[in-house]
């Protein structure tokens, strides 16, 4: 039998890491087929192939048993297919018919010239928006939707295009549960339509409520597909996560201290809600989940960047009703921030500015700035951590590695007592990680707290004694280093529930 | 090894000549001998000095305003300030009668208060640009002047108040030394200081400062409550030589003041920049302006001629920075070819 | 810089110049001379320097007193003192450990705070460092002594070490290579050492980075026969690199306090 689309053998290359092998995936008019698989297994690759983004290096793909050569996003579009991504692709100043029929707008003759026809474009929009029972008025602009209302207009201008294929990467991330139960309506009447669904996600539990068919991707090779009432959740996770942990972590058991912070009930903006929890000197905690779990905005929180909260942060006993950068620091926090932002670091000032700026008192006296001094304490630092840079290099020629080891620095450099450390491998070599892990240990030997919030659920379950599991804001589980599983902690990060 | 301390030594030294601020002593020494050459009056030492008492009081602004710019920000309403406080110095002299010390120290206030407002103005609303917050409290603080004297003059200062304008100490005139002093103050500030440091990390990647626990907040609020103050000292230097204040004085001197900066070599962008440079673009301009006028020039034409200046400053290191990375190349290309 | 910092720093300097100048640390640390003389006196207090007219030497008395046996590895003393402590920390209640010859596992002894132990070593130095730790059981094993060295070996150390049954065992390496494998000094010790890991549950290489790329003369196994490695910041990268990816847990010590 003949699937409606079929993607046979497909593989792709990035720089020689294989990213892709040999895949094979189908799937038929009027079905959803939800592809699954952990972040880099290559889910997304595969489906910017399809929607004409790159070439596969070999491998057919055939539509209707016809084999299609997609040269191109406007190829794929002509062909049927049609991609909404993660991040939106409106444009946010035009209203929604505008956005709908942007560069195809219906016109109409008008004696010597042609002109557009708003009226009948508003219409044909609005027949759409009745038809999933959208409340949505045509003439709003983009920017005045919610993220919701933004991807079923996108889901509309796919339609209007003749899309028989649509590829929804992630869709629910940015969505509210309302809007989530909206989006598994509409899409249940895109099958209704015969349209053929591809529906990228994370989150195991809602696969359930909405796909027929489900593929596992896991480091690019295709494991699974399986129909959707023969498996279960946790089948599905065992089949994402497979491998075996290595237990290669240089995991260091300290005799934990006195408790010196203490979060109750948490809630910033919907964005983290209720969240408990304790931490004590010597004790690492791992802090993880999905992309939009709520992880980073927790750890931006108790440093006081985003705010203000609800709730109590205690530090060493004392109690704090809001929070900033500069109370957290002189009370003993600071934040390890992952280097590919622009958060940790001023890229365009030497290493020695940059470690002494958290604390620039131990080198001034009377606000004057001691040189010799910053480039005694700087050297000592860099010497120390094994950093391998001159104190006065520009942080910008610096490798990933030595960056991340420049931020720890300079938060050494004030002393601080709990440390948030934001992805402590993200983007560095294996050397700088075996370093880093054993920075970590140095630091809870001393008597220091780590937070660790990490998306690497291997490292998190191989440095952490306690792991807070987050979902959509919340703390879903807390784990022990001794009960800790990447199966567990995938099912729990995608909304699985203690039964 | 030596031989790299020696490689280094001449990098050190090349860097040190091929900065922005000989550009500037150059142009600065160009302007004089054209100057010299075209007014009999020019060339002797005090006529010089007295040259200077002509724009050293916007030079006041300078020094602050360089904090700003580096911070990467803007302030377009100290015209208005200087405004503001001299009108309230005089009112309250000439018309509430308190004694002029003390409407003095009134006039350094207001200038204060403003610029703390400013400040706290552009850190409440952080969805604001600074530009847009000075514009406004530019035309509120002269609306206020206006408001206060209506369009008349205030004058008849005590004698001795003219000094701060016109006197002399030796032969130096005062304001050069109280310029001197608060040049150096400043630059000490800027380069030397836990405050100035700030200021540049800032200026730099406000993020990474937030998030390195600097209290960004309130350098910024102290940066712009300094150019208030400043602008307060401006205000007496400029009322003192005039003799008198209306609400129109020192009217468009933000614009002056700004450009002294930036073809100082100070970064719109923020995070880059010298004191030094932008003190000796001060004194650039302001000979450049007088003489301009020496040679009778319509105002509107020196303001065109000092517009072209300041473009080509904007221009001038962008195209140092592509001399730079093509030289980088070069050396890279050599010392790969050396491996 | 706060006074703890300095007077580590002092100690430091101490350590490796054997003597300290009060005008060249003052202006070091940018102090004044008077508070560099008050951390000298502080530093006598302790017993760890004696002063002198305008500065202070190392007393090098402390480290006789401490123990009377040598290692030829004196020279990487502050490294070994780094893996001992960071070692130390593996080491959990009620357990019975074994410490093979050789200065880290010497180091190990000084910061040993777990309770109830049992020490099982072939090393003289280190038994008799322990003799005054209290709630410690120390074994030690017979043998015929290695010339010059405090090392145990031979038919009696191997007789005793039968039927006794180990938790962790330490070993020190004289030579870590990729081709070579852990190496040791000679092929008596290396017995010892696959008797040892045949009773012992856990096997932790201790090794300071001088060690890496260095063959000693007889052969211990691969590298990857343990399954922890304790080692200093200095080791180099590809080392690092192949332990990661091999699944072995790399310990690198870094000091900062």
């Amino acid at each position: 039998m003949r699937h409606f689309l079929e993607m046979k053998n497909i593989t792709k290359q990035f720089n020689g890491n294989v990213v892709l092998k040999n895949v094979n995936f189908f799937a038929d008019k009027g079905q959803v087929h939800a592809i699954i698989g952990e972040n880099g297994a290559g889910k997304t690759t595969l489906m910017k192939i399809l929607a004409g983004l790159f070439p596969p290096d070999s491998g057919d793909i055939f539509i209707n048993g016809q084999r299609v050569h997609i040269n191109g996003p406007k190829h794929a579009q002509e062909l049927g297919i049609a991609m909404i991504y993660q991040e939106c692709r409106l444009f946010p100043d035009l209203n929604v018919t505008e956005n709908i029929f942007i560069r195809r707008e219906p016109l109409k003759k008008l004696k010597f010239i042609k002109i557009i026809d708003w009226a009948k474009a508003h219409k044909e929009t609005y027949k759409y928006l009745d038809y999933f029972g959208l409340n949505i008025n045509p003439k709003t602009a983009v920017s005045n939707l919610s993220a919701g209302q933004q991807k079923f207009i996108e889901i509309i201008k796919a339609l209007s295009q003749n899309a028989n294929i649509i590829i929804m990467d992630e869709p629910t991330v940015a969505l509210t549960e309302q809007e989530t139960e909206l989006l598994f309506k509409v899409i249940k009447d895109l099958k209704k339509l015969g349209i053929t669904v591809i529906y990228i996600s994370h989150r195991v539990e809602e696969i359930k409520k909405i796909a027929d068919l489900v593929s596992v991707i896991r480091d690019g090779e295709l494991i699974v597909t399986k129909d959707i009432n023969t498996t279960n959740i946790h089948e599905l996770i065992k089949a994402m996560s497979g491998k075996e942990v290595y237990d290669k972590y240089p995991k260091l058991k300290v005799k934990t201290g006195k408790n010196i912070l203490r979060v109750e009930n948490l809630s910033y903006n919907d964005k983290i809600k209720n969240i408990n929890f304790e931490l004590s000197e010597g004790e690492i905690l791992g802090i993880t989940g999905l992309t939009d779990s709520g992880k980073d905005v927790l750890a931006r929180v108790l440093f006081g960047i985003v705010g203000p909260f609800q709730g109590k942060i205690y530090i060493n006993g004392k109690a704090f009703k809001s929070m900033d950068p500069y109370t957290a620091k002189i009370n003993g926090l600071c934040f390890v921030s992952a280097i590919d932002t622009e958060e940790g670091l001023i890229s365009n000032m030497p290493t020695n500015v940059n470690i002494t700026i958290t604390n620039l008192q131990r080198i001034s006296t009377m606000g004057f700035i001691d040189n010799a001094a910053e480039s005694y304490h700087a050297r000592d630092m860099i010497e120390r951590l094994e950093i391998g840079c001159n104190e006065n290099d520009i942080i910008s020629i610096l490798s990933g590695g030595k960056k991340k080891k420049v931020i720890f620095a300079k938060w050494l450099f004030t002393n601080s007592k709990i440390f948030i450390i934001d992805e402590p491998s993200a983007g560095i070599d294996i050397c700088s990680k075996v370093d880093i892990y054993n920075i970590i240990n140095e630091l809870v030997l001393s008597g220091t707290a780590i937070i660790m919030v990490s998306s690497n659920i291997e490292e998190i379950i191989g440095m952490c004694d306690k792991i807070l599991v987050m979902y959509n804001g919340e703390i879903r589980k807390v784990l022990d280093r001794e009960h800790a599983t990447e199966q567990k902690i995938l099912y729990y990060a995608s909304g699985g529930k203690d039964d | 090894m030596a031989h790299q301390n020696n490689d280094n030594k001449i990098l050190k030294l090349k860097n040190f000549f091929f900065q922005w601020e000989w550009v500037l002593v150059l142009l600065f020494i160009a302007i004089n001998i054209i100057n010299a050459s075209i007014s009999p009056y020019y060339s002797n030492i005090s006529g010089l000095l007295d040259a200077t008492m002509t724009f050293l009081d916007k030079a006041f602004i300078v020094l602050p305003m360089v904090f700003v710019i580096i911070l990467g920000d803007i302030d377009v309403s100290v015209s208005s300030i200087v405004a503001l406080s001299s009108v309230i110095m005089a009112v309250s002299y000439n018309d509430l009668h308190l004694p002029m010390e003390l409407a003095m120290i009134l006039c350094l206030i207001v200038g204060t208060l403003c610029g703390l407002l400013n400040g706290l103005l552009i850190v409440k609303f952080k969805e604001l640009s600074a530009v847009i917050v000075t514009v406004s409290t530019q035309i509120i603080y002269r609306g206020i002047a206006y408001i206060i004297l209506k369009d008349q003059a205030s004058g008849n200062f005590p004698q001795w108040f003219s000094f701060l304008g016109w006197g002399y100490v030796g032969r130096i005139p005062f304001i050069i030394i109280v310029f001197a002093i608060c040049a150096v103050i400043f630059s000490l500030l800027l380069h030397k200081t836990t405050f100035g440091r700030y200021v540049y990390a800032m200026g730099n990647n406000i993020t990474a400062s937030r998030f390195s626990g600097i209290q960004v907040d309130k350098i910024k609020i102290i940066v712009f409550t300094l150019t208030g103050f400043m602008s307060g000292v401006t205000a007496l230097f400029l009322t003192s030589r005039m003799g008198s204040t209306r609400p129109n004085i020192a009217l468009g001197y933000e614009l002056d003041v700004i450009a002294m900066v930036v073809l100082g070599g100070v970064s719109t962008s923020g995070g880059k920049g010298k004191m030094i440079g932008a003190i000796i673009s001060a004194f650039l301009i302001g000979m450049l302006r007088y003489g301009l006028g020496l040679v009778n020039l319509p105002s509107q034409t020196i303001l065109v001629i000092i517009g072209l200046l300041l473009v080509f400053s904007v221009m001038i290191p962008n195209v140092r920075l592509t001399i730079k990375k093509a030289t980088k190349q070069n050396l890279a290309m050599a010392n790969d070819k050396s491996d | 810089m706060f006074a703890i910092e300095r007077l580590n720093k002092i100690k430091e300097i101490l350590l490796k110049e054997k003597r300290v100048d009060v005008i060249e640390l003052s202006q070091l640390f940018s102090v004044t001379e008077v508070t560099i003389r008050r951390d000298l006196d502080k530093l006598e207090k302790e017993g760890f320097a004696i002063k002198t007219y305008g500065g202070a030497v190392l007393n090098e008395n402390i480290f006789q007193q401490s123990s009377s046996f040598e290692y030829e590895e004196k020279d990487n003393i502050e490294e070994n003192k780094m893996i001992g402590k960071i070692a130390a920390e593996m080491v959990e209640d009620n357990e019975a450990i074994y410490l093979s010859p050789g200065r880290a596992c010497f180091e190990l002894t000084r910061h040993l705070k777990s309770k109830n132990l049992t020490v099982v070593t072939n090393d003289l130095a280190i038994a008799y460092e322990l003799k005054n730790k209290p709630g410690l059981k120390v074994i030690v094993t017979g043998g015929t002594l290695i010339h010059s060295t405090t090392t145990l070996v031979g038919e009696f150390t191997l007789q005793t070490l039968n039927g006794i049954y180990i938790n962790k065992a330490f070993i020190n390496v004289k030579g870590v290579d990729f081709d070579a494998g852990y190496t040791l000094g000679s092929k008596e010790e290396i017995m010892i050492i696959e008797k040892i890991r045949e009773i012992s549950k856990e096997f932790i290489i201790m090794a300071d980075y001088t060690k890496f790329n260095r063959t000693s003369f007889a052969k211990l196994g691969n590298l990857t026969m343990a399954k922890k490695i304790i080692t200093n910041k200095q080791v180099p990268p590809e080392y690092k690199k192949f332990f990661f990816e091999k699944g072995i847990k790399l310990y690198t010590t870094f000091e900062f306090k």
